[in-house]
């Protein structure tokens, strides 16, 4: 998960566009497809068809309904430009990773050789291939339009999801998770994958990638390495990019370090790029969000900048409004509150941005 | 006349200078003159003692010109690592395989073994450089495999002949650069001496317990893998020849080969026949060359020597009779060079 460039975070105090967040509707396949042509390959799970789109979809309304598995229950949410109407982003959410197609990364462990008599201690890096993320929840496929970056959409993105993740506690498990894109060089492929993956899979990462989209991720895994392996024995380049972040990848990296999401020693089994992991109850949007009774007024001056969310289910919407607290009441515009489908008296769930 | 015996504490001075001529890693001699003594006693001990098993003991055979000086030596260890384990790495297949993505692959991962635990252990034979040394090599090892099947009890039914691997310019190998060091934390030669001492433990507290995959190595390690330096590669030869296979398992230390063959199958073993010694002349067949060795222990001697063979007999001088230490009518292992 990673944008091709930086967004400038934190959020600028005032935004170029305007964004609302909301759930992806049949009516999105077609958008939702340009956006993952657009992402050029980095939206990887998401093949470049109006069907795989409209199926992604089907499973977002399924879920919705409470008529999906535990296995497919995942949500897509759309990032749509207020004076315009377009989609210009996307992030989705799954509730529980690795039900159908088992989910592997590495775990970075630690081994010691030692021996007294020749007084030799040796701390090796182990990577043992593993499922331990099994049935977590896991937010992924961040993308923001280039005409849309750099005004805080991919924050907004982020924080309406754990908005939509306080929204629904029982779905969610106590993990949640996300993947960070993995070093690249400078042409593009991964100095872990050109030591390890290659030699497993032989075929390119590119090649590895697209049958990641066509939902092959699993077959891939079982070709990989079974044992462990040895991190000092693989090349300098290699080594030195386990648990690394894709420069693109970095603000995203600081953004979910900021929501309470951190390294806990897995990476990806490809890139070996760093899984970001959190307690669903200690995510800032979950943990830090409060329910507050939306007010209509004009704002004056002291009003603050708030994640705010309004609506149950398919009605979620998201955005970053200007607004005042005052006790169990947030002082909105009328613009906002017509922008998430609310009126004065809504109980909405709002994070203070600052 | 090339004759092998059982090394004595009066071939000492000789084989010190064997030994000084070999490179410093070669184990198959110490170059140090307490350990050559120490090894020479050990080998006199166990050619003199009654074995049931095989055990701590090692056999030093010395391959004597016809002057009776001797020119080369080849050391057979009982059984690998006792009374511990041997280490080796194992490279074992492993199929990558996905009928759904249509992949089909082999790879390959060193897994650290005891397999060749108690098996006999062959050194390299050592012969003085010249004209004739392949030659003494070959008779060495026919002469030590001869002596293995006359003595079951001594050894094990599985012969192991592991060579040196490959080190560069600096005496660094490749492979321990690539492997071993990153599990000790000491050079190679250190590694190695401590390898040759008695408590092995450290074996086990430092080497990799997971397989490590060959193809996550650097070329230059993977490389080295069952390879030998090139000047064992006439021992290479001569130990494939004798149908030895080596791609099964390698040193742990430098990746060299580690050769196996069940003794039985070994080619000096298999195509030996016992037969009837007589001294006098035989008519209506050719000479040819032949290793006769007779089937004694402590009084082990084998001549290469010209010979004629017919019906269960060969015959042969009374001078090469008389270097095996038999009579006529005496039962004779005969190996055809």
């Amino acid at each position: 998960m990673s944008l091709p460039d930086s967004p400038r975070l934190p959020v600028r105090d005032k935004a170029d566009k305007e964004f609302v967040v909301r759930l992806a509707t049949m009516d999105d396949a077609e958008a939702f497809t340009a956006l993952v042509v657009d992402a050029n390959g980095t939206l990887e799970r998401h093949p470049e068809s109006v069907d795989a789109s409209r199926a992604t979809i089907a499973v977002t309304r399924r879920s919705l309904a409470g008529e999906a598995t535990d296995a497919e229950r995942s949500y897509l949410l759309l990032l749509e430009e207020v004076a315009s109407g377009e989609v210009v982003g996307c992030i989705a959410l799954t509730c529980n990773i690795g039900l159908d197609q088992p989910f592997y990364d590495y775990r970075l462990g630690k081994m010691v050789h030692s021996s007294r008599r020749l007084k030799s201690y040796r701390c090796l890096d182990v990577l043992y291939l593993c499922n331990d993320l099994t049935g977590c929840s896991e937010i992924h496929s961040l993308y923001v339009r280039r005409d849309a970056r750099r005004m805080g959409a991919a924050a907004q993105l982020v924080r309406a999801a754990q908005l939509f993740v306080a929204s629904r506690p029982a779905e969610f498990a106590p993990r949640i998770i996300g993947e960070l894109r993995g070093v690249q060089d400078g042409q593009g492929t991964s100095p872990f994958w050109q030591a390890v993956g290659r030699h497993f899979f032989k075929v390119d990462q590119r090649g590895a990638e697209r049958l990641v989209a066509k939902g092959h991720k699993a077959f891939i895994a079982e070709l990989m390495p079974k044992y462990p392996v040895y991190l000092s024995l693989l090349p300098e380049a290699a080594q030195c990019v386990v648990g690394g972040v894709h420069e693109s990848g970095h603000a995203l990296a600081a953004l979910l370090e900021n929501d309470g999401f951190h390294f806990e020693n897995h990476v990806d089994i490809f890139d070996a790029g760093r899984v970001m992991e959190a307690h669903t109850t200690k995510l800032n949007g979950v943990a830090n969000s409060l329910r507050l009774t939306a007010a209509e007024a004009s704002l004056g001056s002291g009003a603050g900048q708030w994640w705010i969310a309004a609506g149950e289910g398919a009605d979620f919407r998201a955005t970053l409004a200007s607004g005042m607290r005052e006790a169990h009441r947030l002082l909105l515009p009328a613009g906002i509150l017509q922008r998430v489908r609310a009126a004065g008296g809504t109980v909405l769930r709002a994070l203070c941005a600052g | 006349m090339l004759t092998i015996r059982p090394a004595q504490y009066s071939d000492l001075e000789a084989l010190a200078g064997i030994a000084a001529r070999v490179p410093p890693l070669d184990v198959a001699l110490p170059n140090d003159s307490r350990e050559l003594e120490k090894l020479v006693e050990r080998s006199e001990d166990a050619f003199a003692a009654e074995v049931e098993f095989p055990g701590e003991e090692q056999y030093l055979l010395v391959a004597c010109d016809a002057g009776g000086a001797p020119i080369g030596a080849m050391r057979i260890v009982a059984a690998a690592g006792h009374p511990g384990a041997d280490y080796s790495f194992r490279n074992e297949t492993i199929i990558h395989a996905s009928p759904e993505l249509g992949v089909n692959h082999r790879i390959y991962a060193l897994t650290l073994s005891h397999d060749l635990s108690g098996f006999t252990l062959l050194r390299p034979p050592l012969v003085l450089p010249g004209a004739q040394r392949s030659l003494v090599e070959r008779t060495l090892l026919q002469a030590a495999l001869c002596f293995i099947a006359e003595n079951p009890a001594r050894f094990a039914e599985d012969v192991i002949a592991p060579l040196p691997g490959i080190v560069d310019e600096q005496g660094e190998s490749p492979f321990w650069t690539a492997v071993g060091s990153k599990f000790f934390g000491v050079s190679y030669r250190e590694a190695e001496r401590h390898a040759l001492g008695k408590d092995r433990s450290f074996m086990a507290e430092l080497m990799p317990h997971h397989p490590i995959y060959v193809p996550l190595l650097p070329e230059v390690a993977q490389n080295a893998l069952g390879q030998t330096r090139d000047d064992l590669m006439s021992t290479y030869a001569l130990l494939v020849d004798e149908g030895f296979e080596a791609e099964r398992y390698v040193d742990v230390f430098d990746g060299g080969p580690t050769f196996c063959v069940k003794r039985d199958l070994a080619r000096s073993v298999r195509d030996s026949q016992l037969l009837r010694l007589v001294t006098d002349a035989v008519p209506g067949r050719s000479e040819a060359a032949a290793l006769l060795a007779n089937g004694e222990t402590s009084r082990f001697r084998a001549v290469l020597a010209s010979v004629r063979r017919v019906d269960g007999i060969v015959a042969t001088t009374p001078e090469v009779a008389g270097r095996l230490e038999l009579n006529d009518d005496d039962e004779v292992r005969c190996v055809l060079a």
